[in-house]
């Protein structure tokens, strides 16, 4: 129990610097290699994993500014093509109006002259007749009976004219 | 046999044999209790630490893992930051105490309780101290501090106390242990057992790297 002497103490701190060798050899450094090894591994996918993120975001920011672009594309072709719709609408509907004002300008005139031309062929017939009548009258019969057979006269013409 | 001729034959450390070298240098069974130990515990690290893999680790990895990384992180919680590197020693010495303390479970004799293996620690654990102390002050330094009259007195107590407290807590554990088994035999030293045996061989264990790392933190500092 308390017998000191140096051997067993020397053999003592040979197996203890033995032992803690030994631990090192089989037991402390393979363990701390592997999980060094799996820490490292982690941290690349880690890393890995931060990169692809970014990636992903900048591309996303891309397409979100070609859709904001394609957005704005479309809105303005919309516009052009509703403005030029406008003016050719606009540009139709004048013309026709244009042509419609000038056809039933040229109509009106044409009914006009129409007119003129029956007054005054109308005219030419009833002097015609009146200088006919006339005529008759005053080669066959005088007086009273020479004015009825006038009027007469000019009563069955304009009727048959009529 | 009295009780007290039976505990005198129980402590004493027989010496196992002589190398017949230098006038026969004799053997304590406490040397050979600490082969064994440490056989059986190279060869267990060793069978334990086959094969590791980084993914998909087996049961058996995952326990060696955890409890080198527990045991490891224990000792290098209690040496800070810049006395990390030392954990290893004293993660040895842990379990080494440990084990030794638990060895009376297995019908051997505790090498902890021959006060020649305590006072090797102890030579260690002081000398661990001193060279940590050289290696991070220089030797200037180191000498300035530890000429005082104090720090050389701590140059001994030191030592002593480490060696003293886990070998006397060994002692009496085991005397208390075997005087119960003497009043009375049933039930109470199975109880007691737990406490004495179990929970204090491992308690003394983590005193004395504890104690330990204090000085190594201190020798830093």
């Amino acid at each position: 129990m308390l017998k000191i002497e140096i051997w067993n103490i020397v053999f003592t701190i040979i197996n203890l610097l033995v032992l803690f060798v030994a631990f090192r050899l089989v037991l402390f450094k393979p363990v701390q290699r592997i999980i060094a090894k799996r820490q490292e591994e982690a941290d690349e996918e880690y890393e890995e994993a931060k990169q692809a993120k970014a990636e992903a975001m900048d591309l996303k920011a891309q397409y979100e500014e070609s859709l904001e672009n394609a957005k704005d594309e479309s809105k303005k072709t919309i516009q052009e093509a509703r403005k030029t719709a406008d003016q050719e609408y606009q540009r139709i509907v004048g013309s026709a109006e244009e042509a419609a004002k000038q056809l039933k300008e040229d109509a009106e005139k044409q009914a006009e002259s129409r007119k003129e031309q029956i007054l005054k062929k109308a005219e030419k017939e009833i002097a015609d007749m009146v200088v006919d009548a006339a005529g008759k009258m005053a080669g066959s019969k005088s007086g009273a009976e020479f004015d009825r057979a006038l009027y007469d006269e000019f009563l069955n013409k304009a009727g048959d004219e009529a | 046999m009295s009780v007290g001729e039976y505990l005198l034959k129980e402590l004493e450390c027989e010496t196992v044999f002589t190398i017949p070298i230098f006038g026969g240098i004799e053997v304590s069974e406490a040397t050979v209790v600490t082969w064994i130990i440490m056989a059986v515990l190279i060869l267990f690290a060793f069978i334990m630490t086959r094969g590791l893999k980084v993914h998909n680790i087996s049961k058996r990895q995952a326990a060696v893992e955890l409890a080198v990384t527990k045991l490891t992180g224990l000792c290098e919680n209690m040496l800070g930051e810049e006395g990390k590197r030392y954990a290893p020693y004293l993660t040895t010495v842990l379990i080494y105490i440990g084990v030794a303390n638990l060895i009376g479970i297995f019908g051997m004799k505790a090498p902890t309780k021959d006060i020649r293996v305590t006072i090797a620690l102890a030579l260690m654990s002081i000398v661990l101290v001193q060279v940590v102390g050289i290696v991070h002050k220089g030797v200037g330094k180191w000498a300035l501090k530890t000429i005082s009259p104090i720090n050389l007195l701590d140059l001994v107590t030191r030592p002593l106390s480490l060696c003293m407290r886990l070998f006397g807590n060994v002692l009496g554990a085991f005397v208390i242990m075997e005087l119960l088994k003497k009043v009375c035999p049933i039930i109470l030293p199975g109880v007691l057992s737990m406490y004495f045996d179990l929970f204090d061989g491992l308690l003394q264990a983590y005193v004395f790297v504890f104690l330990t790392s204090i000085y190594i933190k201190e020798a830093i500092e």
